[in-house]
């Protein structure tokens, strides 16, 4: 009997194991946790598979041991309860992994705090070595290894010689690159572990890779036996893998459990089932949360959520990880809950142990809303209107009126520009001005989102007269259509699976061009001298799988093939009306996740473009309220955008706590961040009172109301402002720079706006206010503040020792422009 | 007259003899208002340069004009009194400043049955009106109203119609700053605005005019019609024919999808007459033009949604039909014969429709043989070439398949045949009798090399020509007209200028040789399967050597298939002698479909020359190439091809780049006697 070492440190048993633990896991503070500690006093154990059964000396089943524990909670005790098998002469079990030994039927035993469950087992026909599967067998042995990683044998070249498809996705190249090719000197039929792809990544033989296999791991004798057999193809219609799943999901580990040890099952189109724990990929959306090795078991670093990404050749799942700690002495402040979103932040919070900040001070509040709704700082008298108004609604009242404002519209319009790049270069002057111009309608008119979407990419036209027509201008290919379209829309970055599966989630190169067969028939004129084009849908046209030479039929992601009934019909309708229908678990949850992003800094998922089951949002049950709300209120994003920045959560004080202040995912306060380029330059401007003038735009015109990137100074590009080059969010820099702070310090606008003969401070001065009045005109302005009496001496006395009042003013301007308070939206 | 006022026009009448062209300062800028009113006199303020001289008012429209005196009126300014009479019809016309030292550009203006308010800022309007606005830079000037609960407001906002550089964008907000309704462009007015919805709240309501561009200033004007009148913007049918008084039922953008009838009296020439709808409430009109034409404008006979069920077409006519509902779809068959070039001419927003034609040719097994091309012009064009005689279909939709009350459109079925177009690089003439002014006349030409004769009417015998013909093969000359000394000075004239040819296009005749295409002489294209086509990027081009037994013009035939036109060039000896062919299209790159096209007559030298076909990156499907001889005699005698001169080109300079030039004024060259 084999029974793993219980009572161990934690540390000493994964040491033994050989497995990775890191012993990081934030606060768990002493690495003197043991197993016993881990295991507590469960009720009663569950072990799944309750039984079970193997065929073949290759099969492996993976036990997950679990404690139920008198809160309803559970823990994971697979590597720390004591497993035993009664005929060792029939199976095996090394880290809860049952492998056989022999034909016979047998027990096994899992025992932990004095609770035990026994499981039936039972190995048939372990004398039949059977033929290895070179797809599910062989490939996946080798994708397991990593041989056809991008970085190895499966980048576009190959490497040292030797081509295979990315993570197996084209085995039938993989047939003829490592069947045929170099005369099948790869494989040795007589002398299967001579073979040179077994001999390289044993490193019995130089390897460039170095060594990535051992003789114990099954992958080595799946290669193996592959070899003996022959070096087969799998005939036509083996048995393909149709689905695989995951065990468990959602799972919370809480200390003084840190890991989770998972279970990945096959299907097949004959109906068995495999498991392929021991060939699954494993790979943690966030390592710093969690790491996951070879064997599937995860293990928590810190406090969060992860998502662990499980992949069995082109089969994706993924499973969502939460991990947390008892932090000594939190208590719960129960903030009250303005709205729903509140009660589903605060409830993950309180599940987190993380007390959220207070509520910000008026004018912080203020200022924020200010700039995200408008892109602008509040005016002075706004801000004083503001501090004085004692009823308890003004800050929904600034939010509705903000909302109904032109600035709103225009700035919003920009996010929308940017992804859609609006620029000269692409859309032409007028075409630019169109779109813009459609764009800030539709967000003055709060266009329900479905119909913004619906008009956008079933747009056919001349793209002066149908501006959403050039959303086809900007993506002006097949590719980028199907590219543009997926990520802003579905939140799917699927550009990887143009030319291979995807490697980080279950979409295919089949997949890519089943999406790209809605926009196939998209056509495009020739730009006329005024610029225009024609963006139109030819009646007729048939997408290419490039790879397969086959005709690529329209597919919708999570659904399938469109049943085409209407064969000369725009079938960007039907990719539209799956878009917005009810049950469409992408459309809703990516906007609403923009929308909360842009508020907020920090989207649910990020990035807000890559929803996959690895990538989970950090609050699901906000996400998922946020969505159900969009759509019953018909896709109304200005409800939403209500809803978010009237809740609590968004109205927290950005001013971390002590228990607060390493979160970064639950929204526990305002996420201090630096002022986009478009409002750092118009808070200059709105500081100084000096506005800049734009090339072939009239006077008046605001950096936030730019129609294209073609018209912004140097300055705004040193501060990140897209170019509109590419349909990524990411394409707007937020960092900070070396160049930003010159220009701040030592740039001509900077100083033109403090020197400028008719500034803030020199009206103040004519209007004959003092110089206390002027700097709290100034900190109102930038800060929304008053100075405090500190600020204020410091401030007062820099003047009366300065060569003249203005010299003296001039530099508080300076200084206050380039204090982070200015720079940074809190 | 004074001193200065004489030596001016001396200057100006100097000036007139060398250029023929108005001297450019006599300029009209704006007038204001913009519109006047049928009944009542209104008094317009002229605004430009050197018009202290002026006379009269020219106007397109029956008017009594009277020159009066003006605050602010000199150099730069004249003010005059128009007066309608109370039967005058509504729509737009346009004036012009007549002066001692010449006439002025063109300016629109309305006839409008709606109360002029005049300028406003803020001022509260009452509904129905009309006002003038100007719209500043990165801003917006603002109307506002009082609104009550169910009424049917209408927005009828001219600006680009009237020649404004104006690109309008309307706003109704409601006292709380909420859009109530936003419009940029309504479809077929040329990028103004025509909107009307039902009041659901009585509020204080104001309306933003803003520039697409946020552009903005003095010239950037606009009249802002309100009222309770249903929006219409087009007739039904279409076209009505000269001379026939024609009931029309008028189309539009109404919300409650009222489309009432109006009689349309009799017109004596073609181009545009302006007819008012039923008017609203209280007054005003919505103001529609409708387009007269020669010849019968028949009306699609339904059902014809299914190829069995295809209406007929004639070659020739002229159809105004309807898309009945979202997804209608109109089949249309046509005879035709072996060799006819067909062009099919669909128009929807060019005539204030709505929606844009999808056009597709078809065989009788419904195989499509051609498509119009979708590009940014405002017709559907669908050229073909008829390979064999028989039937082939139409098949009519729009190309997003909208429908529904007021998705009509217009139909025109021709064949396309040699001729030319003519245009004119101004629009006014000034000179004193017996002066010679100078006109330039440009030619289009459409498969017509020869002579074009240009004559001058309007001026009556006594005036004397040069230049009066644009020679073969050029595409100008210079006209010089010289006044008759019995011109009075004062004297308004309108003149056209009128060119006509003898236009023949010769058929094949006997072939003298027939070469294989694939069997070049020297070339890069890719030899395929019978056929040349390009196969790589770059210049592609065959060469073939030919030997003729005497020199003369011989008729170039070439057979192709094309899906997509793709026009190369023919050179012969190195020189390019046809830069155009290879134009038309089969309905498929398919070799089976190639048909001989007629490419014309190049003169050949005796003996060896060689023929060189070359076009950059992608080229049709050749299959063979065939000299022939042309026929001797013709079945049909040369054809008189008479055309107009248009003034378009000069119209839409002075009217801000209009997108459509008002039919009614093109072709008109106004000339002013002045002194000696």
């Amino acid at each position: 009997m084999k029974v793993v070492r219980n009572g161990q440190p934690v540390s000493k048993i994964q040491a033994a194991s050989g497995t990775l633990f890191l012993l990081l896991f934030v606060g768990i503070q002493d690495c003197g946790v043991t197993a016993q500690d881990v295991v507590g006093q469960p009720d009663r154990l569950t072990v799944q598979p309750p039984s079970v059964e193997l065929t073949g000396r290759r099969q492996r089943v993976q036990l997950l041991v679990t404690g139920h524990y008198p809160d309803g909670s559970r823990r994971d005790l697979t590597h720390v309860a004591a497993l035993a098998v009664a005929d060792r002469d029939v199976v095996d079990v090394t880290h809860g992994r049952v492998v056989p030994r022999g034909d016979g039927s047998t027990r096994l035993t899992a025992t932990a705090a004095g609770q035990r469950v026994q499981v039936p087992v039972q190995v048939r026909g372990f004398g039949d070595r059977g033929q290895v599967s070179f797809e599910f067998g062989l490939l996946a042995a080798l994708s397991k290894q990593g041989c056809n990683s991008g970085g190895c044998h499966g980048a576009p070249s190959g490497k040292g010689g030797f081509r295979m498809s990315l993570r197996g996705y084209d085995p039938s190249l993989d047939v003829q690159t490592v069947i045929r090719e170099q005369f099948g000197r790869r494989t040795n039929i007589v002398d299967p572990s001579a073979s040179l792809l077994l001999r390289k990544p044993l490193m019995k033989v130089a390897h460039g890779g170095g060594q990535q296999l051992q003789e114990h791991e099954p992958a080595y004798e799946l290669i193996r036996d592959w070899i003996a057999g022959g070096c087969r193809p799998d005939p036509p219609g083996a048995p393909r893998c149709i689905k695989t799943e995951v065990f468990p999901q959602d799972v919370l580990v809480k200390s003084p459990a840190v890991s989770q040890q998972l279970r990945v099952i096959a299907h097949f189109a004959d109906g068995t089932i495999r498991d392929i724990t021991h060939l699954a990929v494993y790979s943690s959306s966030d390592e710093t949360l969690a790491v996951v090795d070879k064997r599937g078991l995860v293990t928590g670093t810190a406090v969060g959520q992860v998502g662990i990404l499980v992949r069995y050749l082109d089969q994706m799942q993924a499973t969502r990880l939460t991990f947390l700690e008892n932090v000594p002495g939190f208590a719960w402040n129960d903030p009250p809950a303005v709205n729903e979103i509140d009660r589903r932040v605060f409830a993950r919070l309180k599940q987190m142990q993380i007390v959220p900040s207070g509520l910000s001070s008026d004018g912080q509040f203020l200022r924020r809303v200010t700039l995200d709704l408008t892109g602008l700082l509040p005016t002075v008298a706004g801000i004083r209107a503001f501090l004085d108004d004692k009823r308890p609604d003004k800050r929904a009242r600034v939010i509705e009126r903000l909302l109904a404002s032109e600035d709103h519209a225009a700035f919003w319009a920009t996010r929308w520009a940017d992804l859609f790049r609006v620029t000269r270069k692409q859309l032409g002057s007028t075409g630019v001005t169109k779109f813009h111009r459609w764009l800030v309608d539709a967000v003055r008119a709060n266009m329900p989102y479905n119909q913004f979407v619906r008009e956008l990419l079933t747009a056919q036209g001349d793209t002066f007269t149908v501006p959403s027509a050039n959303y086809f201008r900007a993506a002006a290919s097949v590719d980028d259509a199907t590219e543009t379209t997926a990520r802003h829309f579905l939140g799917i970055r699927i550009q990887c699976a143009k030319c291979h599966n995807h490697p980080y989630e279950r979409w295919t190169q089949d997949n890519y061009y089943g999406i790209a067969a809605f926009f196939n028939r998209v056509q495009r004129s020739k730009k006329d001298k005024a610029g225009n084009v024609v963006v139109w849908v030819a009646r007729s046209g048939e997408m290419t799988q490039p790879r397969t030479g086959a005709r690529a039929n329209p597919w919708l992601p999570l659904r399938g093939d469109l049943k085409v009934t209407d064969v000369e019909a725009d079938r960007r309708v039907a990719l539209v009306d799956w878009m917005v229908e009810e049950d469409n678990p992408l459309f809703a949850r990516v906007e609403v996740n923009r929308l909360w992003s842009y508020l907020y800094g920090r989207g649910v998922i990020e990035p807000i473009d890559d929803f996959r089951a690895s990538n989970p949002p950090s609050n699901p049950a906000l996400l998922d309220w946020l969505a159900d709300e969009f759509r019953r209120t018909g896709f109304d994003r200005r409800h939403i955008i209500r809803l978010i920045l009237s809740s609590r959560t968004y109205q927290l004080d950005s001013l971390s706590t002590e228990q607060n202040s390493h979160d970064r995912q639950c929204f526990s306060h305002g996420l201090a961040r630096r002022l986009a380029a478009e409002q750092i330059l118009d808070a200059i401007c709105q500081v100084s009172e000096v506005p800049e003038s734009f090339s072939g735009l009239p006077l008046g015109t605001r950096a936030g109301q730019l129609p294209s990137p073609e018209a912004a100074p140097a300055f705004l590009q040193v501060f990140g402002k897209p170019a509109r080059e590419t349909s990524c969010d990411c394409e707007r820099q937020t960092g900070s720079t070396l160049s930003q702070h010159l220009v701040l310090v030592n740039g001509s606008l900077v100083a033109g706006k403090i020197g400028h003969k008719q500034n803030r401070f020199r009206r103040l001065v004519i209007e004959g206010k003092n110089d206390r009045q002027i700097i709290e005109d100034l900190y109102l302005a930038a800060y929304c503040r008053l100075p405090n009496a500190r600020e204020l001496q410091v401030a007062q006395d820099h003047i009366q020792q300065s060569a003249g009042r203005e010299q003296g003013h001039e530099d508080i301007q300076w200084a206050v422009i380039n204090s982070k308070e200015f720079l940074f939206q809190h | 007259m004074s001193v200065l006022a004489r030596t001016c026009l001396t200057i100006a009448g100097f000036a007139a003899f060398f250029t023929g062209a108005l001297p450019a300062e006599v300029k009209l800028q704006r007038i204001v208002p913009v519109a006047v009113m049928p009944g009542r006199t209104t008094t317009l303020t002229c605004t430009g340069t050197e018009l202290g001289l002026a006379r009269t008012l020219w106007t397109s429209f029956p008017a009594q004009t009277r020159k009066v005196s003006g605050p602010g009126d000199g150099p730069n300014q004249v003010t005059f009194e128009v007066t309608l009479p109370p039967t005058a019809g509504l729509g737009r016309g346009a004036v012009r400043v007549v002066t001692a030292a010449g006439i002025s550009n063109v300016k629109l203006l309305l006839r409008d049955d709606l109360p002029n308010a005049g300028m406003t800022k803020r001022n509260t309007l009452v509904v129905p009106v009309a006002c003038d606005g100007v719209v500043p830079a990165a801003g917006s000037s603002q109307h506002r109203m009082h609104l009550k609960a169910g009424e049917q407001l209408t927005v009828d906002l001219w600006a680009r119609r009237l020649g404004s550089p104006l690109d309008p964008v309307v706003r109704v907000t409601d006292s709380r700053g909420r859009a109530v309704q936003a419009l940029d462009d309504t479809p077929g007015l040329d990028g103004d605005v025509l909107l009307s919805w039902q009041v659901s709240r009585e509020d204080d309501y104001t309306i933003s005019v803003a520039d697409v561009s946020r552009r903005g200033g003095e010239t950037y004007r606009y009249r802002l019609r309100l009222g309770h009148f249903v929006p219409l913007t087009a007739s039904y049918p279409v076209f009505v024919r000269r001379g026939n008084a024609t009931t029309v039922q008028l189309l539009g953008p109404s919300p409650s999808g009222e489309f009432p009838s109006v009689r349309v009296p009799a017109v004596a020439t073609s181009g545009t007459v302006w007819v008012s709808g039923p008017p609203g409430n209280g007054g005003g009109s919505p103001l529609v033009p409708v387009r007269v034409a020669e010849g019968v404008e028949t009306i699609e006979a339904e059902p014809n949604d299914d190829p069995s069920h295809a209406a007929v077409l004639e070659v020739g006519s002229r159809v105004s039909g309807f898309l009945q509902q979202a997804g209608d779809r109109d089949w249309y068959q046509l005879s035709v014969r072996k060799g006819q070039r067909l062009r099919i001419v669909g128009q929807t927003t060019s005539l204030g429709l709505p929606g844009r034609l999808y056009l597709r040719l078809c065989d009788t097994e419904g195989a499509k043989l051609a498509e119009a091309s979708q590009d940014t012009t405002p017709e559907r064009v669908l050229d073909y070439t008829v390979a064999a005689d028989g039937d082939v279909r139409l098949l009519v939709e729009d190309l997003a398949r909208r429908g529904g009350p007021g998705y009509a459109y217009h139909l025109r079925c021709t064949l396309k045949r040699p001729g030319f177009d003519l245009s004119v690089s101004t629009d006014r003439l000034h000179a004193a009798p017996g002066r010679t002014l100078s006109l330039e006349v440009l030619a289009i030409r459409r498969d017509f090399k020869g002579p074009i004769d240009v004559s001058v009417h309007g001026l009556g015998d006594a005036v004397k020509l040069e230049g009066e013909q644009v020679p073969a093969g050029k595409n100008k000359t210079t006209l010089k007209i010289t006044l008759p000394e019995k011109f009075q000075p004062g004297e308004i004239r309108s003149l056209q200028i009128v060119g006509s040819a003898r236009v023949d296009q010769p058929s094949e005749g006997t072939p003298v040789k027939e070469l294989q295409s694939i069997k070049y002489n020297r070339g890069n294209l890719g030899i395929f399967d019978g056929f040349i086509s390009d196969k790589m990027g770059g210049l592609n081009f065959a060469e073939y050597e030919v030997e003729l037994p005497a020199a003369g013009d011989y008729l170039v035939l070439l057979k192709y298939a094309a899906l997509k036109s793709r026009v190369a060039v023919m050179k012969l000896n190195g020189k390019v002698v046809k830069p155009g062919i290879m134009s038309q299209t089969t309905g498929s790159w398919d070799p089976k479909t190639a048909n001989w096209f007629n490419e014309g007559l190049v003169r050949f030298p005796k003996g060896k020359s060689v023929l060189r076909l070359e076009k950059s990156g992608v080229f049709s499907h050749l299959t063979m190439i065939r000299i022939a001889l042309p026929a001797k005699t013709d079945k049909q005698p040369p054809q008189l091809v008479r055309a107009t001169a248009s003034t378009s080109p000069v119209l839409r300079k002075d009217l801000a780049g209009i997108a459509r030039v008002p039919a009614e004024l093109d072709g008109r060259v106004f000339l002013s006697v002045g002194t000696k």
